[in-house]
């Protein structure tokens, strides 16, 4: 009896689209996952169909996500490997000659798409980069630009808690934006500092935008230039762009870009953007939020010590804010607090963020709190921003200023 | 197995009949039967609104005849007459739900029109019923294959109209399965082909004088014993058709070889290579179930098991071979016994 020998095609098709990416141990069972987009949801579906139960059912799976999303192309390019594959010539991604770059580009968005779902980070392990979150902040957003992935996470008394991810396209040249018009997308940890509604932009922006404060104080310290770094979404012509694709800002699919819109409050939703997120299992994650918080702890109480050895031992030889190096900084704090009798430092609404930085640089955090402060002869209340940076296993300040 | 060819005689009568056919509609001597052959005749000289209106006479008489409304079908087709063909095919595909040629043949004219989807879901009821039919297999590689060019164009958001790629698609000319009550009817003129097709009619193959310059002679060693070197020649065909030495290969059809349909051999050449080279690997096993031999003919029914890349099938054919010179070559080839 003739058939289309189905076990062979799908499997090599299946293994070929998978083989976009390593897949690191069994994925988790796609039951259990609550998927944040529906799209991404049939297009991970159909790979598994695929595996599983053969090309029917996965072009099933495929075609409904395109009719419901008839501008979403990498849909429309997997649509037409299995089809080959049911013509009897397999293929994945190597049966197209003509415009190889996009070829290559929606091959990156698949392997982006899928390596969320079968090369997932543990179920129960915490971004390092948030390591407090202030009481003001109720969600966060958490971007992986290796992974092209954009984490919402809510705030439970000071403590991240999963919402939802996203697909994310970056700037072209991929991140640690330098200068203006390098189109690359800021590494850091920025704020969203205002909504544009859709009447203001053009189609390209999609449904709105929230543009970020970058370049941020630490940017500024770097000489680092350019503006205009915004979250927005897509053309209508167009579901989803490749994940190295903008000028440097974040894209996200329209329908991604509404739900990340109801989380977000401008001038107080944070956003870290990073190469790579590092996970650690809670305990870790604890260990590592104790060490920060301790050491603001000590530098806090040997301040309201006004022993000024102590105090100016938290400030690394590098310290500089605003222009001020760490001699004049000294000096300046002594001749204050000489005449004082007493200091006393209240902190609150604190939040903590290990900074992305470059693989190589040392660890760093960006530490911002309220800071009640009453003295003898003097009192003031204001935000205050401190960059930490690990020397050894000490943390140590290496900027301090007031927060805007 | 069915052949709708006709005997010469017949067609000398159908021309001389022609015009007392075209005034009657077939309502008379030859009988509807005749009357469907002579349509053939006409269909296959390229007479096609004469051919045309023998079969509609002979449907007058007998309009649920399954052999006639499917060479109406035909000739529709061949007169661009798309949506009325599509009628016809559809009608015989409620009347004989069991055939597949007529889905087929649907198939091939929905994507004609560019509607691939309709193509494909005909095709898959002409496979539903009929497992092992590898004409619909073939069509519906080649309609997935379209349906797969589509979907990458619009992934590419490239904007063009793709009607150029139908031309790969076959049309079946023939009903092999029957139903009952035509099959009996063409039972009888059964002998009658065989005689006529030993002896070629060069005026209906013009394509014929390059083709056969094309084609590499095939190499077998003869023994003398005629079953034996009719079973090396139908083994050595095989061979290099899954060696995909179509040169070789093409070799082995007369230069009176009955193309499908009667299209012209240049044509058939060029399609048999388009579908042959292609492949990454073929590979064909022939197990042969019975040779019968009458002088110069033999006839040689096999149990073919094709595999091509994905494409697997699994049936029964039949060779007619003609010994020319110290040659066997085929002269008709069937799927089914």
């Amino acid at each position: 009896m003739a058939r289309i020998t189905r076990g062979l095609g799908c499997a090599g098709v299946a293994s070929a689209l998978i083989g976009v990416m390593p897949v690191a141990g069994q994925p988790a069972p796609l039951a259990s996952i609550a998927f944040s987009n529906e799209v991404e949801a049939s297009l991970v579906r159909a790979l598994e169909s695929l595996r599983n139960d053969g090309i029917k059912p996965a072009l099933r799976e495929l075609d409904a996500a395109l009719v419901k999303n008839p501008n979403f192309r990498l849909g429309h390019f997997i649509k037409g490997d299995l089809l080959m594959a049911k013509a009897g010539t397999p293929t994945a991604f190597s049966g197209q000659k003509s415009q190889p770059e996009l070829v290559a580009s929606l091959k990156d968005e698949a392997k982006a798409r899928f390596s969320r779902y079968f090369d997932a980070p543990p179920s129960d392990s915490l971004p390092t980069a948030l390591l407090q979150l202030s009481p003001d902040q109720q969600h966060v957003l958490l971007l992986d630009s290796e992974k092209s992935r954009m984490y919402v996470y809510k705030n439970v008394d000071g403590v991240p808690s999963y919402v939802a991810d996203f697909y994310v396209s970056v700037g072209k040249n991929g991140i640690e934006k330098e200068r203006q018009g390098d189109q690359r997308t800021p590494l850091g940890v920025y704020q969203v500092t205002s909504s544009v509604a859709r009447e203001k932009l053009i189609d390209f922006y999609g449904p709105g935008a929230f543009p970020l404060n970058y370049p941020n104080e630490w940017d500024k310290r770097n000489a680092k230039t350019g503006s205009g770094i915004w979250i927005h979404g897509t053309p209508s012509s167009t579901y989803s762009r490749p994940p190295r694709a903008s000028d440097g800002c974040v894209v996200l699919t329209n329908d991604d870009f509404a739900r990340i819109a109801q989380f977000v409050i401008p001038g107080i939703t944070p956003i870290v953007i990073a190469s790579s997120v590092t996970w650690q299992s809670p305990e870790q994650w604890l260990a590592t939020r104790a060490t920060l918080s301790a050491s603001l702890s000590d530098w806090k109480s040997d301040w309201e010590s006004l022993n000024m050895d102590k105090y100016l031992a938290h400030y690394s030889p590098k310290f500089d804010a605003e222009g001020k190096g760490i001699s004049s900084w000294a000096e300046n704090k002594r001749r204050i607090n000489a005449s004082k009798n007493f200091v006393n430092v209240e902190i609150s609404n604190l939040s903590v963020f290990e900074y992305p930085l470059a693989p190589d640089a040392l660890p760093m955090a960006m530490i911002t709190f309220d800071q009640n402060y009453k003295s003898s002869n003097n009192s003031s209340k204001m935000k205050k921003r401190q960059y930490w940076q690990r020397e050894g296993d000490q943390w140590k300040i290496i900027y301090e200023a007031a927060a805007s | 197995m069915l052949n709708i060819n006709l005997s010469r005689k017949l067609r000398h009568c159908v021309i001389a009949c022609a015009a007392f056919a075209l005034l009657f509609s077939g309502a008379g001597f030859a009988g509807p039967a005749e009357d469907t052959k002579d349509a053939t005749k006409l269909y296959q000289q390229g007479k096609l609104d004469q051919a045309l209106s023998k079969v509609n006479g002979a449907l007058v008489l007998q309009p649920k005849d399954a052999q006639g409304r499917f060479l109406k079908g035909l000739i529709l087709t061949e007169l661009k007459k798309s949506a009325d063909a599509i009628q016809v095919f559809t009608g015989l595909t409620e009347d004989y739900p069991e055939l597949p040629e007529p889905y087929n043949n649907l198939a091939v004219l929905y994507a004609s029109q560019g509607n691939y989807d309709k193509a494909k879901a005909a095709l898959e009821l002409a496979i539903h019923t009929h497992p092992s039919y590898a004409t619909a297999y073939e069509n519906l590689g080649d309609i997935y294959a379209q349906l797969a060019r589509r979907s990458y164009d619009k992934a590419l958001q490239l904007d063009k109209s793709n009607l150029t790629a139908q031309g790969k698609l076959s049309m079946v000319k023939d009903i092999f399965n029957l139903p009952k009550v035509a099959s009996t009817e063409t039972a009888k003129s059964a002998p009658v082909q065989v005689a006529a097709a030993t002896k070629a009619d060069p005026k209906t193959e013009p394509g014929k004088p390059v083709a056969v310059t094309a084609a590499k002679p095939a190499n077998v060693a003869l023994s003398g014993n005629a079953s034996a070197d009719v079973k090396a020649t139908v083994e050595a065909w095989a061979r290099a058709w899954a060696a995909k030495d179509t040169a070789g290969y093409l070799g082995f059809y007369a230069p009176d070889f009955e193309t499908p349909g009667g299209m012209a051999r240049a044509v058939w050449e060029t399609q048999r290579k388009e579908r042959i080279e292609p492949k990454k690997s073929i590979s064909v096993e022939v197990k042969i179930i019975k040779t019968s031999l009458q002088g110069n003919v033999a006839t040689v029914a096999f149990r073919q098991i094709y595999r091509a890349d994905a494409v697997k099938s699994d049936n029964t054919k039949t060779l007619r071979l003609v010994k020319t010179g110290d040659r066997w070559l085929i002269n008709a080839e069937r799927s089914g016994a």
